[in-house]
């Protein structure tokens, strides 16, 4: 259903299917030097996807404004790349070396990509008033279906904490 | 040929899967399964993640079986340790066409237990995906790696307490900002 839901909005024109060999070269090169970045027991940690860096290769040849992520990996690589090796040692009880030339080439290409995630999405579509026929008659409807949007979304993979949640909910317009 | 750790890993490991067997001890075999993902996650060899699955999988299958009071005849042990032998020895090959028989047996042992096993196989390669995402392996390596799909496991993840354990709020209202900016909301 979600496909044929995606495959509405290509043939709307809301999305549009994108063949580039620029992006595709793009993206060949963020996941060698991302896969690169990191290594335990001298050998490289492959930390994403190809598809994962397509869409941030995209974003670079297209010029975006910003590129809507959920998936934290991949956020965290344009955001605080360091900190993923943090994580890693964290949860792996591993040393994590880091190749600081793949580290400083990989954040060169990526430059100052500005990432949203769904919940922003939401919250837009929340303030926007796309969400309003979804009121009850509560004297605290608003914060319940703002409450809703976010957790709906995080129930479905978004990496959102609640303590997020409970901030955004309090900032929500 | 595969790397020496690995082999001791995966040999280690599928012999004392024989012994947890032998005694039915599905406690045992879940401690096992949660240890030799911890190594999985920094090895991601693919031998060592399908047998951190078959652990996992026959430590759920053992537990559901004495939940059900249904009597346990499990008798996979020569296969583990025929497993364990090529593995010892660096035989892929044989490794290789050990653990088929494995997973096959587990799909076939019991017509009833088919579809259940099959489930609890997915699951159990969910459950190991989610496990490899929290180690900061990203959704759609931890898919790859497990063989399994990668909204299903984001879906896994979403209901985990995986992102609030992370406790990442920074920039909330740099994000909620920028957005409004980016769509135009006063």
């Amino acid at each position: 259903m979600e496909a044929l839901q995606v495959n509405r909005e290509i043939n709307k024109g809301v999305l549009t299917i994108v063949h580039d060999d620029k992006i595709h070269a793009l993206k060949e090169e963020l996941t060698k030097l991302a896969n690169n970045c990191f290594y335990a027991h001298n050998t490289p940690i492959t930390i994403v996807h190809a598809g994962e860096m397509a869409v941030l290769a995209t974003a670079i040849i297209r010029n975006s404004d910003a590129v809507v992520i959920d998936e934290r990996t991949t956020r965290e690589l344009i955001e605080d790349p360091e900190s993923i090796a943090e994580l890693m040692k964290r949860k792996m009880h591993t040393k994590i070396k880091t190749n600081k030339e793949h580290l400083r080439k990989l954040k060169q290409t990526l430059g100052n990509m500005k990432v949203i995630r769904s919940i922003e999405m939401g919250v837009m579509g929340y303030e926007l008033g796309w969400f309003e026929k979804y009121l009850t008659q509560d004297s605290d409807a608003r914060k319940t279906l703002i409450e809703a949007i976010l957790w709906g979304i995080k129930m479905r993979g978004a990496s959102i904490s609640q303590r997020e949640i409970d901030r955004i909910v309090k900032m929500a317009k | 040929m595969v790397d020496q750790k690995i082999r001791q890993l995966i040999v280690s490991t599928l012999n004392q899967t024989v012994r947890l067997l032998q005694k039915n001890d599905y406690l045992g075999l879940k401690e096992l399964s949660d240890k030799i993902i911890q190594d999985v996650s920094t090895m991601q060899e693919r031998h060592a993640v399908r047998v951190a699955v078959v652990v996992y999988s026959l430590s759920k299958i053992v537990q559901r079986t004495i939940e059900r009071n249904q009597s346990i005849s499990i008798n996979m042990g020569t296969q583990l340790a025929h497993a364990a032998e090529f593995m010892q020895q660096d035989d892929e090959k044989r490794f290789d066409l050990e653990m088929k028989r494995i997973f096959k047996q587990i799909s076939q042992r019991d017509e009833k237990l088919l579809m259940y096993v099959q489930h609890v196989t997915e699951k159990a390669n969910i459950v190991k995906g989610s496990k490899l995402y929290s180690a900061g392996i990203s959704l759609g390596t931890a898919a790859k790696i497990l063989g399994t799909n990668q909204w299903d496991l984001m879906s896994f993840v979403g209901k985990t307490r995986i992102a609030d354990e992370e406790g990442d709020i920074r920039d909330v209202k740099k994000r909620l900002a920028f957005a409004r900016k980016l769509f135009k909301v006063s």
